[in-house]
This record gives structure tokens, C-alpha cells and sequence, in this order.
């Protein structure tokens, strides 16, 4: 049933077993997961069906580090930031779970096997199922060419598989709709969380509308799935028992933020002859009507070996150098000479037939690993949003690591192509051990309020609840203890279904 | 470098390649030469030559034309005699050049990754053009 707060009388009380703040995907995920399970579920969306400016401006703030889009990196609205989404899934790699001892803060309470089972389930909900993120052998067969093995032993192949995407605001809208137990409460903006007197439970929430509406919700069980943003905010603005916010007492909510740093034009690879280069690495292929791409990233040895974080490589034809065309750019004259110099180097087909492209240039785009930082953080402004609350400040910082690992794998992929024979590559990598200031994210937020056994080092323990607070859990990838540099949307509605188990079976 | 950046550049480097050029001893004997348009059989040389003169100003003790031919004879040999039996020239530089790869062996000509064989075969061209 859908309820829009605007409808209800101001001052309404209402009660739940378990209310879930925010209706993105790890919110949905855990409203259907625990459908019939004989609660009473209300899940409390801020926006309305689609998104709203008014709404959407609650999402402003202030950046005191590297510049980040607050507001236009979500979507307050029910399906949350999947509206946005561009349906990437890849699970994290298994060496993504280690404790690493040069990745400061590393290592998750439990490891990638553990939550194999519930990507499985996640790949369904995603509409990808069944995924083949490993499965050489599949895209081989799927798409006739031979793919080659890794040269070097410092780059691996990986697949990343695409979502529709789906929406889950309108793809779960008629399940929740017709669901008996399940309210979801639209345009009703969590302003802080109550507790007990001694801070040890949580009772309800206390929840606000645009026009002025002030509604309570006593709740049995809450679940922040507000995104990595958000949900520290909240735990922040919740200061009315504890003086540093909900959950804070060691000082742990809002630190680590971690995006994946979203990087292009740093190499460009020129290849003679297309046939080295498999299909399926330049572009997404349609098997069984799901999408995929193969990837690089650095094998787990070659960042053992180097001490360096992750990172994903994915790429596409840019250009194609018809053989007498003149070159309309200095670096297209490079690529036309090295061509012609080194071509036959790169290709045994022979002599190229007359009239065949001289050559191609194979674009690269990168997403890479960031190191939990305590100094990259959210904290809270000294200015307000619409409903007198204090908006979010972020202070994004990247570190030398992060960057130093970026321009290794860089390095390592080119050895990689040179050493398949596909192509030579020509590099920009800038200053490789600091970041330009024009450096963005892929809208993904993580880590600040991070998982870990230790209420000193993390804000909620393995099973996302939050340490000292008997009922308050929290989903979604601020509980990353490190990020990996796959797309977080596969692993954070793996990890609502885990959630999701641990709260069914805690009755 | 950057991008937009190739054109001082390669002229600043092909100078300094000829200087260090003049500081040798023109001592190419005709063996050697006739190795190295062999060698240089299979690729344009004259494109080759653009990336060989940035090799030879970053290595300048190597602008020595049967050295840098016996070199490339020798790897040619190697990969024959470990690799596949019988391979032509080619073949045997495609491999090396592969290898180089693989070990990481490569050198960074103005922000081209190269191997270091195929920097030398660019280096032999440049050398040939000069002689």
C-alpha cells in the first residue's frame, strides 16, 4: 500500500515492526525479502514516485575537499538512485574482503564466499541472472572468438554483466503496492531517530513533510537505507541522547568516504589488427538477452606482489585511421606513424589488403579502488536545508596510494596488450602521485558508515547492526569496509539480502 | 607530454639524438649495414626512424649501428633457438618484442610504452637514415 504523508493529519502517530529509511534498492530489497514474513513493514521514502526539485534540493551540501556533485550523485524518490543507475554489476573480487596489510583500515568481517550465495539471488533481483562475471568460457562460445590468455600474469579478464537497468521504482512498484503488510510512506523526510533514554534501542522515528506536516513512527526495528551519504547524516542529525549522534561514540560515523575514482584520456592504445582484440572487449555484447563486456583488472598476485589497490579497465574503438587520410591532430599523427612503423610487428596476418584501415585506437576508462581515509568524511554544515536541518558536508580526499596503484595497473595493462600482441599504447598519466583537481566519482558512496567487529574502527558489525544500539541496522554501501573497484549495486543488494535473513531470523 | 604537445617535442629530441649522433665515430661497416636493411626488411623505416631518434637521445651509448644490429641478431637467434624452430626473422622479433612485454622490459618514448627490442629496431632505422 502506497500512503502519501502530505494526506495524513499533521501530527499523526503511526507504528511498525520495522521501518526501513529509504526505498532505493537495498530498502526495496529488504521490504520484499521480508514480505510474509508476518511483520509489519513501513518503508519511509522521502521523495515521491518520480523525482521532485523541491525534494531533490534536500540533497544540497557543501564540499570542503575535491568537488563533488551532492546533490545531482542520488535521487531522493521512491526506487531511489537506481532512477539514475547505468546498471553496471560486477561482484567485488574475493582479494577485495582481505585485510591487506599496505591498505590501511582493509579487510571485511567475513569473506567473498560468504556472500556468494546471496550475489546469486542479487543477480535476480538485478534482472542479470544467471551472471557470468568469471566465465571465460561462456562469453567465448557466446560470441565465437577466441579469447586471449593472460600474457603477463599482472592483468586478468573479468565480465561485467548489465541491468536492463532495472528501476526499481517501477519495476517492484505493483509487488509493494499490492503487498499485505507492507506500508510505503511517501514524501516523508526523516529528521532524526528517537531513542531510549540510555541510547540503547531505537523507538521510532521522527519524520517531517515539505508543507509542514510533523509525523511520528514507532518503530520495533529500523533500518537506515538511505545511501553513503545520507545515512551518517541521519545518525548525525539523531543528537538528542547521544551528543554526537546515533552510534558515534568512537567517533566513526561519516569517516572513510570512498568513492571509485572514475578516470578517461589517460591511454590510448593503437591496434593494427582488430581480430586480436576480441569483440567482446570492445563493445557490449547480447547473449541469452543479458549484456556484457569483458574487463581488465589487476590479478590478485600481481597487487600482492606490487602493494597496490584494484581497479577496472574497460574500453572501446575511438577512431578508425583510414590508410591515406590525413591526420587531424598531433597525437593522430603519432598514432598513424607508430603504425606504420610497428605494425607488422603487432599483426601476423601480413600484408594488409588494399584499402583496410591502417589502424585502430582502442579507448580506456577506469574506475579505481580508494583506501579508507578517516580524513574523507562527512560531517554536518553550519547551514540548513528546507526543513531546518543541518545539510552534509563532504570532504572527498584521495590519497597517494589511490593513486600511485592507478597509474601501476595503467603501466601493467600496456605491458599486457604489447605482450598479447594486440597493440601499443601511448600514456598521459600526469603527475603520478597526486590527483587533478578535475578528478570525478561514479555516484558511488561508501564506506562512512563502515562495517567491522571493532565498535572503535567501525560503525556497525557483520551483521549491519549498529555497535551499542540493540535494533538500529543500516544497508547499503556505506557499510563497505573498502570498496573494490566494482560498481557497488550488485554487493550492496547482496547485502540487504543478507540483512534481510539476519532480520527474518531474529524475530 | 600531452597531448597537443608532440610537435616541439620530437623536434627538441631529434636534435638531441643527432648531437649525440656526432659525438660518434661513423665506424657503420658495410656488414653491418647490409644486417641492418635486412632487419629493417619488414617495417617503414622512415616511420620507424621517428621514434628511434627519441630512443637514441635518451640512450645515446647506444648510437652504434652494429651494435645495435648484433643485438637485434642476437635476440632474432635466441628466440629461434628457445622459441618455435625454423621461424622467420619476423616472427622471431614478433616473439622477442612479446617477451619484452611480458618482463616488462619496455622503455617510455615521450609517452609511447615501447618495448626495448622495438625501441632498437626504431633506433637502427634512425641510425641507417643518418648514415
Amino acid at each position: 500500500m502506497f500512503i502519501d504523508a502530505r494526506d495524513l493529519p499533521d501530527g499523526s502517530r503511526l507504528e511498525t515492526d520495522l521501518a526501513i529509511v529509504g526505498a532505493g534498492p537495498a530498502g526495496i530489497t529488504i521490504a520484499r525479502a521480508l514480505q510474509g514474513s508476518g511483520r509489519d513493514i513501513c518503508l519511509v521514502e522521502s521523495g515521491g514516485l518520480t523525482p521532485e526539485s523541491d525534494t531533490q534540493a534536500l540533497a544540497d551540501g557543501e564540499c570542503a575537499g575535491i568537488d563533488y556533485p551532492l546533490q545531482a550523485s542520488r535521487v531522493r524518490a521512491f526506487g531511489g538512485s537506481s532512477h539514475h543507475w547505468g546498471g553496471f554489476c560486477r561482484p567485488l573480487d574475493p582479494i577485495d574482503f582481505e585485510a591487506r596489510d599496505w591498505v590501511p583500515h582493509s579487510g571485511w568481517p567475513f569473506g567473498f564466499a560468504t556472500l556468494a550465495p546471496y550475489y546469486a539471488r542479487a543477480c535476480e533481483i538485478l534482472e542479470i541472472a544467471p551472471a557470468r562475471f568469471t566465465d571465460a568460457a561462456y562469453w567465448q562460445a557466446a560470441s565465437g572468438d577466441t579469447l586471449p590468455e593472460p600474457a603477463s600474469g599482472r592483468v586478468a579478464t573479468t565480465f561485467v554483466q548489465f541491468s536492463p537497468p532495472t528501476r526499481f521504482g517501477t519495476r517492484y512498484h505493483a509487488v509493494l503496492a499490492e503487498a499485505m503488510y507492507i506500508r510505503v510512506l511517501l514524501h516523508a523526510n526523516v529528521c532524526a531517530l528517537e531513542s531510549t533514554a540510555d541510547g540503547r534501542a531505537v523507538s521510532g522515528l521522527a519524520i517531517r513533510t515539505l508543507d509542514g506536516r510533523r509525523l511520528s513512527l514507532a518503530a520495533r526495528t529500523v533500518v537506515l537505507a538511505t545511501g553513503g551519504l545520507e545515512n551518517p547524516r541521519l545518525l548525525l542529525l539523531s543528537d538528542g541522547v547521544a551528543p554526537n549522534g546515533l552510534g558515534n561514540d568512537h567517533d566513526r560515523v561519516g569517516r572513510c568516504f570512498m568513492e571509485h575514482p572514475h578516470l578517461s584520456h589517460f591511454a590510448e592504445i593503437v591496434v593494427a589488427d582488430l581480430a586480436l582484440l576480441p569483440r567482446v572487449y570492445r563493445e557490449q555484447l547480447q547473449v541469452d538477452g543479458r549484456r556484457g563486456q569483458a574487463a581488465f583488472h589487476p590479478s590478485a598476485s600481481f597487487l600482492r606482489q606490487r602493494r597496490l589497490l584494484n581497479a577496472t579497465f574497460m574500453g572501446g574503438i575511438g577512431t578508425t585511421f583510414a590508410p591515406d587520410a590525413p591526420a587531424d591532430t598531433p597525437l593522430a599523427e603519432e598514432q598513424r606513424a607508430l603504425l606504420r612503423a610497428l605494425g607488422p610487428l603487432m599483426s601476423a596476418r601480413g600484408p594488409a589488403r588494399e584499402g583496410a584501415p591502417l589502424g585502430h585506437v582502442f579507448n580506456l576508462g577506469c574506475a579505481c579502488e580508494q583506501a579508507p581515509d578517516p580524513d574523507s568524511r562527512v560531517t554536518l554544515s553550519t547551514t540548513r536545508d528546507a526543513l531546518g536541518l543541518r545539510r552534509l558536508r563532504l570532504d572527498w580526499r584521495l590519497g597517494e596510494l589511490d593513486r600511485r596503484s592507478f597509474a601501476a595497473h595503467v603501466r601493467a595493462l600496456a605491458q599486457e596488450f604489447g605482450a598479447l600482441g594486440i597493440g601499443r599504447t601511448w600514456l598521459d598519466l600526469g603527475d603520478e602521485h597526486s590527483w587533478p583537481i578535475t578528478v570525478s566519482g561514479g555516484n558511488h558512496h561508501m564506506g562512512t558508515t563502515r562495517m567491522h567487529a571493532d565498535p572503535h574502527q567501525g560503525v556497525v558489525d557483520a551483521d549491519c547492526r549498529v555497535h551499542g544500539i540493540d535494533n538500529l541496522y543500516i544497508a547499503g554501501s556505506s557499510v563497505f569496509p573498502t570498496g573494490g573497484a566494482a560498481n557497488p549495486t550488485l554487493t550492496l543488494v547482496a547485502l540487504a539480502l543478507r540483512l534481510a535473513d539476519h532480520l527474518g531470523a531474529r524475530r | 607530454m600531452t597531448r597537443d604537445a608532440f610537435q616541439p617535442a620530437r623536434r627538441r629530441l631529434i636534435g638531441l639524438a643527432l648531437a649525440a649522433l656526432a659525438g660518434v665515430p661513423a665506424r657503420a661497416d658495410v656488414g653491418a649495414t647490409a644486417q641492418a636493411a635486412g632487419l629493417l626488411d619488414a617495417i617503414d623505416a622512415e616511420a620507424a626512424a621517428r621514434f628511434g631518434f627519441r630512443y637514441l637521445a635518451q640512450h645515446t651509448g647506444e648510437a652504434r649501428l652494429p651494435e645495435l644490429v648484433a643485438y637485434l641478431a642476437a635476440a632474432i637467434r635466441e628466440e629461434r633457438a628457445t622459441g618455435t624452430k625454423g621461424i622467420s626473422r619476423l616472427t622471431a622479433l614478433r616473439e622477442r618484442i612479446r617477451h619484452d612485454y611480458r618482463d616488462a622490459d619496455c622503455v617510455d618514448l615521450d609517452g609511447w610504452l615501447l618495448s626495448r627490442t622495438e625501441a632498437r629496431l626504431c633506433a637502427l632505422a634512425a641510425l641507417s637514415r643518418a648514415a
